[in-house]
């Protein structure tokens, strides 16, 4: 027993240290199981944890408002401790907040209390007037931070702290989830005097160093409210390449390869190495513009999904490691439309509807980049198969900086990749017109309507209920083409222990909770 | 410059004797396996899409399969059947190593020509301007404009020639140097010829040999560059069969599936290395020691 | 073998004329850098917004990189600013690259200098060895081996190895270079061990079969028969005269292999992400960072020119026949 555990334990139920050493499975989902390290074995303080990663480069920022690329959520979450989370049950859970709650029965104003005794890195008191600030930054129409996209009912100005640890926010609609909402990525706690160049926070380690597109280094933080971290040192280690990454890790110089691709945890896994899995932790959909041609036309898009050999895809883009969807996302929020049968290839069928629609030889472009591992293979497996439909899929691979230059958001038929958050983020995130990433400009009068009714809709079980709705139209007639979920893959050494396979989180290495990893 | 000794200056002879330079060649080991390796990686390329067992671009198992049934050489990172893309995939690295060879060979080549007949300032005005393209490493100058322009394959093609061009003219510019002073090159000059049919009805024709030889070791400088574009994600773009592309695209899956990695790589080594061996067969045939293998 | 005239004055009027001839090129390698990055499609204040490109922002970054001013007055800013030894910032980083680009550039330098101080004897050796035993058994090995080496791409013998030495049938070596940013390479010499024997690996199949074609050509000579005829050994003759009169073109074949050896430390120093000027350059490429692009370029164009005035020069001072200044 170390010290860290044990404060660990004086946390109270709900603490996330607790939740860590929960029996596996008490919660729901399937069976999880540990990273290696002897059954029972004690977690053991020390050690310098390695964490390899690729799709940084050198536009990689510690700013927490600016987080895109996968280095700099790894290091956000070192740096800094959010408001929330959803865990590894695809639950919201509280980290930073004790509690969010509506404040009026209409769900128009909230109330986000911080715990007591939160320390920022310095020593300093974690107050309302720091959270003021930081909602106050995340929103501020001049930083241009997507946060602000994020929580779009937030009236800046109308933030009120209420006492010492607690602050009121007014929205301009009533948002029953707006918790849910809250607990993203970008919502973070920072001090008032925060300085991007030497940045302080709140979460379990504190700043050492940062080369961007290279690597950074943080140590320690001894009063990180949820238990300090095991290891003394976290370094987190940008790579161009997945094999110079896999490579490290076989060669010892990492301990964690984190965000692999199929064949990279595949090359691990064949020199024994223990590979992370979180199923179905993101989706990669083809966006259909449905306010061109030829994708204006709902046959034409049902065609399109009928086209998909979803099985195939799982297959061939992820090497099985993955799940065929069925144009619908949220699979783990309640209100899920299960029981509508699995969409499955139909190539008759979609030769007659596009014949309907009067376009028996089509040719298209389909936009894509390599943003991510799978989201260029898609494409081309999609292309293939399409082939069979009389359909010619061209697929244009554009650098990313061309390709969110010229062609998100615009192009007619595209790619791009979610993590699989709650329905209603997600649905927020890019599906409705003010949406910031709607690239199909779904716009649909009935399903904009059911939106503002689960927005207004405080009981659990009824806005459930009007997910389903709109996840019928979705189906339906949407513009989203999800043929599939992808696992998220880590590597991990022998020497690793603490992280879980087979958890519902939104991002890789149990979401990037370091902290609870330890070195044997 | 060391002197060469061979080119020989009469054009007419007799039919027994035409290209003494080749049928020594042919004398030698090295040019016989050269052109065997040649003939087999050629006709690999050109016959092998109509003897594949499927489509390049079909899906025949998980990717990085190892070889079994459908897939003789396993799949590689997309679920392809590795044997039908090696089959495919020589098409491209052939017409575009083939096509630098000859922009940079004719380019060189005239220039060369010009440089060292003409000689004074045009000779000067030339020779800086290779030094310019040399001065550049060739994969720089290729990624330079690569990255401005987009990687499009004739401007992959036509900037590997332009680089390969300087090694070459400075060969035909020492040549043309040595045959201008020449009595026949004289004499036709002296009886009113033009420049551009002195330098290519009198002059070129005593170049073709070295030339020949240049040819054939810029045609595997040239495979190597290509390669190398590919290599770094420039070149061919997928789902296209190519070898280069290959060797990059299935690299990461090499201790899974090596084939898919492999095959490529043993074709291109094989078309390279027919390609040397070729050249080293006519160099040795032609004694020339100096400036065709002296200048990469 | 001419007599040798020491006469200083033309020496130096070649050397002096080289010069400036080298400067000259330089100029001219700037301007084609300059104009290359002009002939980009998209803008580039646009690409390196990327997804949060707005029309505000697009302008502003405009202005800050003052891409808004004619051509020549860009040059001309841009080449000042160079020559004074103000590279500009990094369009990525929004900070200056030049301490960046110096450490870079020594790790770069010190791989080549180890690779070629490697590989230059070596091809010597064997380029001689081969020379004076042309055709016998082991000649002949050496003469396929080598061509058959050096018609493989150097990353492919840079994966092959690594699968070799490092992560699948052996793991003697790291397979990756993982060198902290701004610590020299010299500090961890075991990750230059792959990349070197890569290199070696590309460069020696090739260079010594220039020299065993030099050395083949000299023992060739009328000079080298009449030592024969003397009755003078092999060996002698290989040693005291036709080494000699091979090194100029193994100089100048050698120059011109090291800078091949630019390109190929690129491709290797990708291949196994050596914290050097190639990986620098690639990923500058992969940003459209333009002023990163530029100084890159120029300090390889400037290596290989100085690498070029430097064999001329060993050249020059190993011929007595051409100090006369009577140079082509």
């Amino acid at each position: 027993m170390t010290a860290s555990l044990s404060r660990r334990s004086l946390m109270g139920a709900g603490a996330i240290g607790l939740a860590a050493f929960a029996v596996p499975g008490l919660t729901s989902c399937s069976t999880s199981s540990e990273s290696p390290g002897p059954k029972g074995a004690k977690p053991v303080t020390g050690g310098s944890l390695r964490v390899g990663l690729t799709g940084g480069g050198s536009t990689e920022s510690l700013d927490p408002h600016f987080q895109f690329l996968a280095p700099d959520l790894v290091r956000s979450f070192a740096l800094y401790a959010y408001l929330g989370e959803h865990d590894g049950q695809a639950k919201p859970s509280p980290l930073l907040a004790e509690s969010v709650e509506p404040s009026d029965a209409k769900a128009t104003t909230w109330d986000i209390r911080l715990r007591k005794g939160l320390e920022f890195h310095n020593g300093k008191t974690v107050s309302s007037d720091d959270l003021i600030f930081s909602l106050r930054r995340m929103l501020d129409p001049a930083m241009q931070s997507s946060g602000a996209l994020l929580l779009p009912w937030v009236d800046a100005q109308s933030l009120k702290a209420m006492d010492e640890r607690t602050v009121r926010v007014t929205l301009d609609r009533s948002v029953s989830i707006f918790d849910e909402a809250l607990f993203n990525f970008l919502t973070t706690v920072l001090p008032v005097d925060f300085d991007p160049a030497n940045p302080v926070g709140a979460g379990p380690f504190k700043f050492d160093s940062f080369t961007p597109g290279d690597r950074s280094v943080f140590t320690r933080f001894d009063n990180y409210f949820a238990g300090s971290s095991y290891v003394d040192q976290l370094e987190v280690i940008t790579f161009n390449d997945d094999t110079a990454q896999i490579n490290a890790l076989l060669g010892s110089e990492i301990d964690i390869a984190g965000g692999l691709s199929p064949a990279g945890a595949a090359v691990g896994e064949q020199s024994g190495i223990t590979v992370v899995t979180t199923p179905s932790m993101g989706w990669q959909p083809l966006t259909m513009r449905m306010d061109v041609a030829p994708f204006d036309d709902p046959q034409v898009r049902a065609a399109f999904r009928l086209i998909a050999d979803r099985d195939q895809i799982v297959e061939q883009t992820y090497s099985g490691r993955g799940a065929a969807r069925n144009d619908m996302y949220g699979w783990d929020s309640d209100g899920y439309l299960a029981d509508v049968d699995q969409r499955a290839q139909d190539l008759e069928e979609a030769r007659a509807l596009l014949e309907a629609a009067g376009l028996t030889d089509l040719t298209i472009d389909l936009q894509t980049t390599p943003a991510l591992p799978g989201q260029v293979e898609i494409c081309q497996v999609f292309a293939e198969q399409a082939k069979a439909a009389g359909v010619t899929v061209n697929v244009n691979k554009s650098t990313p900086d061309v390709y969110y230059a010229k062609h998100y958001l615009s192009a007619e038929f595209a790619t791009d990749t979610f993590a699989n958050v709650p329905y209603l983020n997600n649905t927020l995130q890019c599906q409705l017109s003010t949406s910031p990433y709607n690239a199909t400009h779904w716009s649909d009068d009935e399903f904009n309507a059911l939106y503002d009714k689960a927005l207004s809709t405080t009981d659990a079980a009824a806005r459930a209920a009007v997910i389903e709705d709109m996840q019928r139209i979705q189906h339906e007639r949407g513009s989203l083409l999800i043929a599939a979920s992808f696992d998220g893959l880590d590597a991990t050494s022998t020497q690793v222990n603490g992280l879980r396979s087979n958890e519902s989180w939104a991002f890789p290495m149990n979401g990037y909770h370091l902290e609870r990893v330890w070195l044997s | 410059m060391t002197d060469h000794q061979s080119v020989s200056a009469p054009r007419r002879r007799a039919r027994g004797e035409r290209f003494p330079t080749l049928r020594r060649a042919w004398r030698y080991g090295h040019t016989k396996a050269g052109l065997v390796l040649l003939v087999l990686v050629v006709l690999m390329a050109v016959v092998g899409p109509a003897i594949a067992p499927h489509s390049p671009t079909e899906f025949v198992g998980r990717p990085f399969a190892p070889p079994g049934q459908g897939a003789l050489l396993g799949t590689d990172s997309l679920g392809h059947d590795v044997w039908t893309r090696v089959l495919y995939g020589g098409r491209t690295v052939l017409w575009t190593s083939i096509a630098a060879t000859v922009i940079g060979m004719v380019l060189g080549t005239t220039l060369g020509l010009y440089a060292g007949f003409v000689r004074g300032a045009v000779d000067g005005l030339i020779s800086r301007s290779l030094d310019v393209v040399l001065a550049f490493p060739q994969l720089v100058l290729v990624l330079l404009f690569v990255s401005m322009l987009g990687s499009h394959l004739w401007l992959i093609v036509l900037l590997s020639g332009v680089a390969i061009a300087p090694g070459v003219a400075r060969v035909s510019r020492g040549m043309t140097m040595d045959l201008a002073t020449r009595d026949f090159v004289r004499s036709a000059e002296l009886l009113g010829l033009g420049r551009t049919r002195l330098l290519f009805g009198e002059v070129l024709p005593g170049l073709t040999s070295p030339l020949l030889v240049e040819a054939t070791m810029r045609l595997m400088w040239s495979i190597g560059l290509i390669a190398g574009v590919s290599f770094l994600g420039f070149g061919v773009q997928a789902p296209a069969a190519d070898w280069g592309l290959m060797i990059n695209e299935n690299r990461n899956g090499f201790s899974l599936q090596p084939w898919a990695v492999l095959a490529p790589v043993t074709m291109l080594g094989l078309l390279a290395s027919g390609s040397g061996l070729v050249a080293e067969g006519l160099s040795r045939a032609l004694a020339l020691v100096s400036s065709a293998e002296m200048n990469p | 073998m001419a007599v040798v005239t020491r006469d200083a004055a033309p020496r130096v009027h070649w050397l002096v004329r080289r010069l400036l001839a080298s400067l000259a090129v330089l100029f001219v390698v700037s301007l084609v850098v300059f104009a290359a990055t002009q002939a980009l499609p998209s803008d580039p204040a646009e690409a390196i917004l990327g997804r949060d490109a707005t029309p505000e922002r697009v302008a502003a970054l405009r202005d800050q990189l003052n891409l808004d001013r004619s051509l020549p007055s860009q040059y001309v800013s841009w080449l000042g600013g160079i020559l004074q030894g103000d590279l500009g910032e990094s369009l990525t980083r929004r900070a200056p690259f030049a301490d960046a680009l110096v450490s870079r550039f020594s790790n770069s330098f010190v791989l080549f200098a180890v690779a070629s101080l490697i590989a230059v004897p070596l091809s010597l050796v064997f380029g001689v060895l081969g020379a004076t035993r042309r055709d016998s058994w082991g000649d002949r090995v050496g003469v396929t081996v080598s061509l058959l080496l050096s018609a493989v791409p150097e990353f492919v013998i840079g994966v092959l190895l690594t699968l070799l030495l490092a992560t699948t049938v052996f793991h003697i070596f790291t397979p990756v270079a993982l060198v902290p940013e701004g610590e020299s390479i010299l500090k961890h010499p075991e990750a230059m061990a792959l990349p070197v024997l890569t290199l070696v690996l590309a460069v020696v199949p090739y260079l010594n079969r220039l020299v065993r074609a030099a050395m083949t050509d000299t023992l060739g000579a009328d000079y080298v028969q009449m030592a024969r005829l003397k009755g003078i050994s092999e060996s002698q003759i290989a040693r005291r005269h036709a080494l000699p009169n091979t090194l100029i073109p193994v100089v100048q074949a050698s120059a011109l292999v090291m800078a091949y050896l630019f390109s190929g430390v690129l491709v290797v120093e990708f291949l196994f992400r050596y914290p050097g000027l190639g990986t620098m350059l690639a990923d500058a490429v992969a940003n459209r960072d333009l002023p990163v692009i530029q100084a890159v370029t120029l300090v390889y164009a400037a290596s290989i020119v100085l690498l070029n005035l430097s064999a001329d020069v060993l050249t020059i001072w190993l011929s007595p026949r051409l100090r006369t200044g009577d140079v082509r």
